[in-house]
């Protein structure tokens, strides 16, 4: 049996391959989203204690 | 509010303003895996985005490095050129540049390790479904890479999502030389 998150992919992959161009617009949202995000959370984190020697671990970092 | 970058896609604004001056350094370059299928509307995250390029010198290589701290851009491992060029890029393994006072995204820059990396950058191609201007290595080789040394489930979700787009267009013989390859050159051991 198929899994379902690969018939998601699927799913989604047959609808770009008919509106790309929609489909690129509305992942902007989301790629933007997800990148504003993880700056945020990582600005956050650098200012507490420890912080930036944390973000280097998470980082591989040396 | 900054109603500039949210209107625009931000990796495709950190890419452009990157390979921007690896252009302006006459240094020859390839967008390699994730992003490829991300610019063909497959909705997952990525932090980094991986780009091959030539083997260049340190000459050539602090030149850009001067220039692209310069602009927007710093390197998450250091800032001597001399050894980011022998610790990192001489041994194969990748630079991390990102925004000033930014964390993610990363661009992953390695040098072309091997034949496979070559025979990938003299085939580059810029992608018209992209809508990008960005050279990137073909699809059958991404394809190959993600089915055949990769293997992941986000990298199998990426090449079954380029299989359905490009489905009429693929050289299947294409491919599997490439697969051929990938099992001489980095799966030998």
């Amino acid at each position: 049996m198929k899994n379902e998150r690969l018939e998601h992919v699927e799913k989604w992959a047959f609808h770009c391959k008919n509106n790309i161009k929609e489909c690129q617009k509305e992942l902007t949202p989301f790629i933007n989203a997800q990148i504003e995000n993880a700056n945020k959370f990582y600005k956050k984190l650098a200012k507490t204690k420890n912080g930036k020697e944390k973000i280097k671990k998470i980082k591989r970092i040396k | 509010m900054n109603r500039f970058v949210s209107d625009k896609n931000i990796l495709n604004e950190f890419i452009k303003d990157f390979v921007k001056v690896i252009e302006k350094n006459k240094i020859n370059y390839i967008i390699v895996s994730g992003f490829v299928a991300i610019s063909h509307g497959r909705s997952r995250g990525t932090e980094d985005i991986d780009l091959i390029i030539e083997r260049i010198s340190f000459e050539q290589f602090n030149k850009f490095h001067k220039n692209i701290t310069k602009t927007d851009f710093e390197c998450l491992q250091g800032k001597n050129p001399d050894r980011l060029f022998t610790d990192y890029l001489k041994e194969n393994l990748s630079l991390r540049y990102v925004r000033k006072n930014s964390f993610i995204p990363e661009m992953e820059m390695k040098m072309s390790k091997d034949a496979l990396d070559e025979k990938q950058l003299n085939e580059k191609t810029k992608l018209k479904l992209t809508g990008l201007p960005f050279y990137f290595s073909t699809i059958e080789t991404n394809i190959a890479f993600k089915e055949e040394l990769f293997k992941s489930p986000k990298d199998i979700e990426d090449s079954r999502h380029l299989r359905i787009i490009y489905a009429e267009e693929l050289n299947e013989s294409k491919i599997n030389e490439i697969k051929r390859l990938i099992r001489k050159y980095r799966l030998k051991d």
